[in-house]
C-alpha cells in the first residue's frame, strides 16, 4: 500500500510556517501478516486474547465503559485533538491504518502483583515490515511490568517499516510499568504510537529508548482521568547524522490532584532533523494537579535541525504547570562544573549523553536487553 | 622565586557589572596552606571561582600567573589539566552519571592517559574509606541524593583523585556536622601530606582548620584583602571576629 | 455619518451590571466616549473596495507610488486567507468597517489650537500634562490623522526628525520613506499587514541621526474615537549608527457595542550600535479587534529592547518581531497581557537569529481572570549562520479563577549546533500563604491579590518610565476589581 498519514497532531495550532502543527508519516510497503513474535510465558493472572479486529477492539472499550472524554471546543483553539474512541498520541490516522492493514490487536488483561517482566520481542528479519497492535488492560489493584522490544535482524540499510499500537487503560489503583526500546537497523521507519486512560490513583511509567532507524514516529497521549493518578516518562533517543525523528507527547489532566513528569533527552548528529511537540494540558477542575516537562537537547553537527514547541494549555486555576528545554550546550553551571575536572566542553557534553540514556537504560529490568543496550551505546557515542 | 606557583597579580572582577573584587594580589607557593577568610559578601567565593575561570565571573583588571604563565584567558578546563582543582560550594548533581566513571573519564582527560581499571579501583575505596564514604558511592550518580555531607566527600574524594598542585577549596565545611568536618578536614591533610599540593581554603569558620597546618591567613573584607598574618590569625578571628577589620 | 453600524451584529462584550458600574467609576478615564459633530469630521463609506482605497489615497495627496502600492495591497488581501490559528475574528467584517475618518481642522503644534473637543479628550488621558513634564516630543492621532504635533526645539536641533507620516512621504525625508515602506512588514506578510497597505493613515516617522542619544522618549498617543471605524496607523523609525532612542506608544478607545479595528503597522530600522527601546501600554476598549503588526531589524551590534504592556482589546494577534540581522545585535521582549471578560488576548514575540553571536531575550506574564482567554505565542529561529547565538525565553501565566484559559504556545527552531537556547515556563496561581502573609501585616485580601499580582507583572513595569508604570499598575488594579 501507498499512502500519507497526518499524524502527531499540535492541539493547539500556530503559525503554519513553522511547520509543527502536525507530520506526514509515508507508507509504501506491504505489511506481513506479523503480530507479537515470541510469546511471552504469561504469568498466572494475565491472559492473553489474541488476532482481535479493531471493530471487536470497539466492543472491548463500550464493554469496559472506556473512552476518552468528549473535547470541549473553545474558541480559536481548534483543532483539539483528533477524534478516537480511545485517544492515542499519533491520531485517528494511525486507526485507520490498522483497519485498513487489518492488522489485529492482541489484548492482555492483568490481575494481581507480577514483578517479573513480561517481555514482548518484535524482531524483524531482512527488511521484513510489521504492524502490531496492542491493549494492555490492568485490572484494579494489579501491577505489571512490560516490555516491549523491537530489533531487526540483517543489514543495516534494511529498509521495512515497523508500526505499533499500544492502548494501556488502568483501572483504580493499577500500576504498569511500560518499557519500550527500539534497536532496528539503520535504514528502518518506526512509528509507536502509544494511547493511555489512567483510572483513579493509578500509577503508569513508562520507560523509552529509540536508538536505531532513519525516521522515527513516536507519539504519546495520557487522560488522567482519575483523581491522583501519576505518569512518568522517561524517554531517550539518539538522532543521528540523516535521521528525522517527530514526537508528540500528550498529557492530559482531568482528575484531581494528578501528577505527570516527563524528561525528555535527545542528542543530535550530523544533519539529524527533529521535532518535538510535548504537552501539559490542564481541564477545568483538575483541581491540585501538578506536570513537569523536560526536554535537553545536545546538538553535535553542523547540519542538525531542531524544532522545539512545548505547550502548556490551561483552564484550572489550583494547578502547577512547568515545562523546561534546554538546547545546545550544557548549562554554564554544569560546563563550569565539569571543566574545573578537567573535561573540555565537547567532552563534557559527551559524558551527558552516556549519562542520560544510561538514566532511562537502568529502567530496562531485563538484564539481557539492558546488556545489549550497552553494547549499543558503546558502540554508537 | 623557583618556588611561586600561582601569582595573582592586581586582580579586580565582577559579575553582571558590579565589581566585587578590587586589586587583590597574592603569592601561593609549591606546598604552602592559605586560608582566606572574611565576612560574608566580601567576595571570597569570587576570588576562587575568578581564580578557576568561571565564565560568570569577569576579569576587569589584573592578571593569574600559575607557573609564571598567565592563564587570565583561559577556559577553566585548561586550567583544571594545569592541575587547579576547586571543590564547590554546591556541587552539581549529574543524573546517569556514576561518580566512578565520572573520576576516571575526568582523570583520563587531565592525563591523557588511559587509567588502569585495577589501580584506580583500589585507589578509589581506600580513598573513600580514608573519607569514611560508603563504597557503594562510587557507583551511585554523581552527587545524585547525596547529603550536604555526602557531597562534600564527594569534592575531596575528587580532589585526593585528581591530585591537583594547586586546589582551591570553597566553604568545604559548610552545612556540615561535627563529625563530617572531622572527616573532611582528614581528607585535607592527607593532601597537605603529599609533596607541592598548595591549598586556598576559602571558610569563616575556624572550626576546619584546627587539625591542619597553616601558612597564611588573609583577610578579605569588601573586595580587598586588609591583613595577611600566619596561623594565629585564625585564633585571633576566632575570638574577636571581623570587626576589628571593617 | 451613516447611522448603519447600529444594526451590526453586537460583539461579545461586557454586559455584567457591576462591571458597567465599575466602569463608569473608573474605566471613564480611557473609555469615555466624546460624541462627534457630524459636521466636524470627513468619513469615508465603511467597506474595502478599489474606490474606497482610491478615496482614501486621493484624500491624504498620495505620490504616485503610494497609489499604486495600496491597489497591490488590496489586491494581496483579496487573496489571502484569513488565519486558521489564532482567536476567532469572524465577529470581525470589514464591510462595516470605515477605514478612513478624520477631524476636518488640521494638524497644529500647539494644543490651544487643537479643536476643543479633541483636546480634551487628550486631556483627560494626560498628554499634553506629560509633554511637558517628562517627554522630548508629542505626536497626538485622532481617528485616522494626527492632530497635533510637536517637538522640543534642543530635539529638533541635534537633527532628529520627529514627523506625521503624510508629511514625511512629502517632505525632505521623502526617498528614506519610500525606501523603507513596508519594507520589513511586506503586505504578503499576512492578510491584515495587506490590509494595512491599503488604507493605512496617520502614524509617525522618526529619524535619529547617527551618534545623537535621546535622553528623553518621545511619543505618540493613538485615539481611536469614531464608531465602527478602522485605525491604521503606520509608525516608521529609523535610528541611524550609534544613535539612541526611547519611543512610547499609547493607545486608547472609548468603549462602544460594534467591531473597531486597529491593525497598525511599527517598521523600526535599526542601525550599526544603535539602541531602540519601543514601549507600549496598549489599553484599546474591549469592542477591538487588534491586529497590529510591529517588526524590527538590527544591523551589527544593534540593539532593540521591546517593552508591552496589552491590557485592552476585545481580541489581539500581537507578536512584535526582531529580526536580528548583524552580527552581535540584540533584542530584548518584555511583556505583560491581562486578560479579562470577554477578552481573547494572543500575544507574544518572535525573534529570528540570522548574524553571529547575536542574543535574545524573551521575558513574558500573562494574567487572565473572568473568563479571559490568554494565550502566550512565540516562535525563536537560530538560523544556520547565526553561530554563537544565545535565546532565552521565559514565560510565567497566572490563573486567576477556573473559568479563564491560559495557554503557552512557544515554538523555537535551531539550525546550528553552535547555539544556545533556554526556556521555561511556569502557570500557577496566586498562593494562599502569600495572601495569608500580606494580610497578617494589615492588607486586605483584594488588596494582597492585587498586590500580588502587581508584583508578578513588575519585571514589565519596571522597565517603564515611572508614570507609565504607574498606569500601569492602575490598570493591574481596575482589572482586578472589575470581574
Amino acid at each position: 500500500m501507498e499512502m500519507t498519514k497526518r499524524i502527531n497532531h499540535l492541539p493547539v495550532l500556530t503559525w503554519n510556517k513553522l511547520k509543527l502543527n502536525d507530520a506526514e508519516l509515508l507508507i509504501n510497503t506491504e505489511f506481513g501478516k506479523v503480530n507479537t513474535f515470541a510469546d511471552a510465558a504469561l504469568p498466572a493472572g494475565v491472559t492473553a486474547e489474541k488476532n482481535v479486529s479493531f471493530d471487536e477492539l470497539v466492543r472491548h472499550f463500550d464493554a469496559l465503559a472506556v473512552s476518552s472524554p468528549k473535547e470541549k471546543i473553545v474558541a480559536g483553539k481548534l483543532p483539539i485533538y483528533n477524534e478516537q474512541r480511545f485517544a492515542t498520541g499519533m491520531g485517528k490516522e494511525i486507526d485507520d491504518l490498522i483497519v485498513e492493514a487489518d492488522c489485529k490487536t492482541d489484548i492482555y488483561t492483568v490481575d494481581g502483583t507480577h514483578t517479573d517482566p513480561i517481555v514482548l520481542r518484535y524482531d524483524y528479519k531482512n527488511g521484513a515490515s510489521g504492524l502490531s497492535s496492542t491493549l494492555i488492560h490492568a485490572k484494579a489493584g494489579s501491577e505489571s511490568t512490560w516490555v516491549m522490544y523491537y530489533t531487526s535482524e540483517g543489514k543495516q540499510t534494511d529498509n521495512g517499516l515497523v508500526g505499533a499500537s499500544t492502548r494501556v487503560f488502568l483501572e483504580e489503583g493499577a500500576k504498569v510499568h511500560l518499557v519500550k526500546v527500539q534497536m532496528l537497523s539503520e535504514g528502518y521507519t518506526f512509528f509507536d504510537d502509544i494511547g493511555v486512560i489512567s483510572g483513579k490513583a493509578s500509577e503508569l511509567s513508562l520507560a523509552k529508548l529509540s536508538l536505531g532507524a532513519k525516521r522515527a514516529y513516536e507519539g504519546f497521549n495520557d487522560y488522567q482521568i482519575g483523581d491522583k493518578s501519576r505518569l512518568t516518562v522517561d524517554y531517550g533517543t539518539i538522532c543521528r547524522d540523516g535521521s528525522f525523528t517527530d514526537i508528540n507527547y500528550n498529557d492530559i489532566f482531568i482528575g484531581k490532584k494528578a501528577e505527570g513528569v516527563m524528561r525528555f533527552f535527545e542528542p543530535l548528529y550530523g544533519n539529524a532533523e527533529k521535532t518535538f511537540r510535548g504537552t501539559l494540558d490542564f481541564r477545568q477542575n483538575s483541581k491540585a494537579s501538578v506536570g513537569d516537562e523536560q526536554e535537553d537537547v545536545l546538538l553535535f553537527g553542523e547540519d542538525v535541525i531542531n524544532k522545539t514547541i512545548p505547550l502548556i494549555l490551561c483552564e484550572e486555576e489550583d494547578v502547577e504547570g512547568r515545562h523546561a528545554a534546554t538546547i545546545g550546550r550544557l548549562s554554564d553551571e554544569m560546563l563550569f562544573y565539569m571543566q574545573t575536572r578537567g573535561l573540555s566542553e565537547h567532552e563534557a557534553k559527551k559524558l551527558m549523553v552516556r549519562a542520560s540514556l544510561n538514566k532511562v537504560a537502568r529502567l530496562v529490568p531485563d538484564e539481557g536487553i539492558r546488556h545489549k543496550i550497552d553494547e549499543y551505546l558503546k558502540d554508537v557515542i | 622565586m623557583a618556588d611561586t606557583l600561582l601569582q595573582i597579580c592586581g586582580v579586580s572582577a565582577a559579575v553582571e557589572g558590579e565589581e566585587i573584587l578590587h586589586d587583590v594580589s597574592l603569592n601561593i607557593n609549591k606546598g604552602e596552606t592559605h586560608v582566606l577568610m572574611g565576612p560574608n559578601g566580601a567576595g571570597k567565593s569570587t576570588l576562587g571561582n575568578v581564580l578557576m575561570g568561571n565564565p560568570v565571573y569577569a576579569l576587569t583588571g589584573g592578571s593569574i600567573l600559575f607557573d609564571g604563565e598567565d592563564i587570565s584567558k583561559e577556559s577553566a578546563d585548561k586550567r583544571a589539566c594545569r592541575g587547579m582543582f576547586l571543590s564547590f560550594q554546591n556541587p552539581l548533581e549529574v543524573p546517569g552519571l556514576a561518580l566512578d566513571s565520572f573520576i576516571r573519564n575526568a582523570l583520563r582527560q587531565r592525563t591523557g592517559k588511559n587509567v588502569k581499571f585495577m589501580q584506580f579501583n583500589k585507589d578509589l575505596m581506600n580513598t573513600m574509606k580514608l573519607l569514611n564514604m560508603d563504597p557503594s558511592y562510587a557507583e551511585r550518580d554523581l552527587n545524585v541524593g547525596f547529603s550536604g555531607g555526602e557531597k562534600k566527600k564527594s569534592e575531596i574524594l575528587q580532589l585526593l583523585m585528581m591530585n591537583p598542585r594547586f586546589a582551591i577549596l570553597d566553604e568545604t565545611d559548610s552545612g556540615l556536622d561535627v563529625d563530617a568536618v572531622k572527616t573532611v578536614s582528614e581528607g585535607i591533610r592527607e593532601y597537605q601530606k603529599r609533596e607541592d599540593g598548595a591549598l586556598l581554603i576559602i571558610t569563616h569558620n575556624a572550626k576546619i582548620l584546627e587539625s591542619l597546618h597553616v601558612d597564611y591567613t588573609h583577610v578579605l573584607v569588601k573586595g580587598r584583602i586588609v591583613k595577611t598574618g600566619d596561623a594565629s590569625l585564625v585564633e585571633e578571628i576566632g575570638k574577636n571576629g571581623f570587626e576589628q577589620f571593617l | 455619518m451613516s447611522n448603519d453600524y447600529i444594526k451590526d451584529k453586537p460583539i461579545d462584550v461586557s454586559t455584567d451590571t457591576d462591571r458597567i458600574l465599575l466602569d463608569g467609576v473608573e474605566r471613564e478615564l480611557y473609555d469615555f466616549v466624546d460624541e462627534e459633530r457630524e459636521e466636524d469630521f470627513y468619513r469615508i463609506n465603511e467597506g474595502l473596495t478599489e474606490e474606497i482605497v482610491r478615496k482614501i489615497s486621493e484624500e491624504k495627496h498620495d505620490p504616485d507610488w503610494m497609489l499604486e502600492f495600496r491597489l497591490k495591497s488590496l489586491k494581496i488581501y483579496n487573496e489571502l486567507e484569513m488565519p486558521d490559528w489564532g482567536p476567532p475574528i469572524d465577529g470581525l467584517n470589514m464591510d462595516n468597517i470605515a477605514t478612513y475618518v478624520r477631524s476636518k481642522s488640521n494638524m497644529v503644534n500647539s494644543w490651544d489650537e487643537v479643536p476643543e473637543d479633541i483636546k480634551n479628550a487628550f486631556d483627560k488621558l494626560g498628554i499634553p500634562q506629560a509633554e511637558r513634564e517628562s517627554l522630548a516630543g508629542v505626536g497626538a492621532q485622532y481617528d485616522s490623522e494626527l492632530v497635533y504635533h510637536n517637538v522640543r526645539k534642543d530635539v529638533e536641533e541635534s537633527g532628529v526628525v520627529y514627523t506625521d507620516m503624510e508629511s514625511a512621504l512629502t517632505g525632505e525625508y521623502s526617498e528614506m520613506v519610500h525606501e523603507h515602506f513596508m519594507k520589513l512588514v511586506p503586505p504578503t506578510d499576512h492578510k491584515f499587514a495587506a490590509l494595512h497597505g491599503a488604507v493605512w493613515s496617520g502614524g509617525s516617522f522618526v529619524y535619529v541621526p547617527p551618534g545623537v542619544h535621546l535622553e528623553i522618549p518621545l511619543q505618540s498617543y493613538f485615539r481611536l474615537n469614531a464608531r465602527g471605524a478602522g485605525q491604521f496607523e503606520h509608525t516608521l523609525i529609523i535610528v541611524d549608527e550609534g544613535a539612541d532612542l526611547h519611543f512610547i506608544e499609547g493607545c486608547s478607545a472609548p468603549k462602544y457595542n460594534t467591531a473597531n479595528l486597529h491593525a497598525g503597522c511599527v517598521e523600526l530600522y535599526i542601525r550599526k550600535n544603535a539602541r531602540l527601546r519601543y514601549s507600549t501600554i496598549e489599553n484599546w476598549s474591549k469592542n477591538m479587534y487588534n491586529l497590529n503588526t510591529k517588526r524590527a531589524i538590527c544591523e551589527e551590534g544593534g540593539i532593540i529592547e521591546w517593552v508591552s504592556g496589552s491590557f485592552g482589546s476585545h481580541e489581539s494577534y500581537l507578536y512584535p518581531t526582531s529580526v536580528l540581522k548583524g552580527d552581535r545585535s540584540h533584542s530584548e521582549f518584555t511583556g505583560v497581557t491581562f486578560a479579562g471578560k470577554g477578552q481573547n488576548l494572543d500575544t507574544g514575540a518572535k525573534v529570528i537569529h540570522i548574524g553571529k553571536n547575536t542574543s535574545s531575550f524573551i521575558d513574558t506574564k500573562s494574567i487572565c481572570k473572568s473568563g479571559g482567554i490568554s494565550t502566550y505565542r512565540s516562535s525563536v529561529v537560530i538560523t544556520k549562520s547565526a553561530e554563537g547565538a544565545k535565546a532565552s525565553v521565559n514565560c510565567g501565566s497566572l490563573m486567576l479563577d477556573n473559568i479563564s484559559r491560559s495557554d503557552t504556545i512557544p515554538a523555537v527552531d535551531v539550525r546550528t549546533d553552535k547555539a544556545d537556547v533556554g526556556h521555561e515556563a511556569k502557570i500557577g496561581r496566586i498562593s494562599d500563604e502569600a495572601v495569608f502573609y500580606l494580610m497578617s501585616r494589615g492588607i486586605s485580601e483584594a488588596e494582597a491579590r492585587a498586590m500580588i499580582v502587581s508584583g508578578f507583572a513588575n519585571p514589565v513595569s519596571k522597565e517603564l518610565p515611572l508614570e507609565y508604570a504607574a498606569e500601569m499598575n492602575n490598570l493591574i488594579k481596575l482589572e482586578m476589581e472589575g470581574g
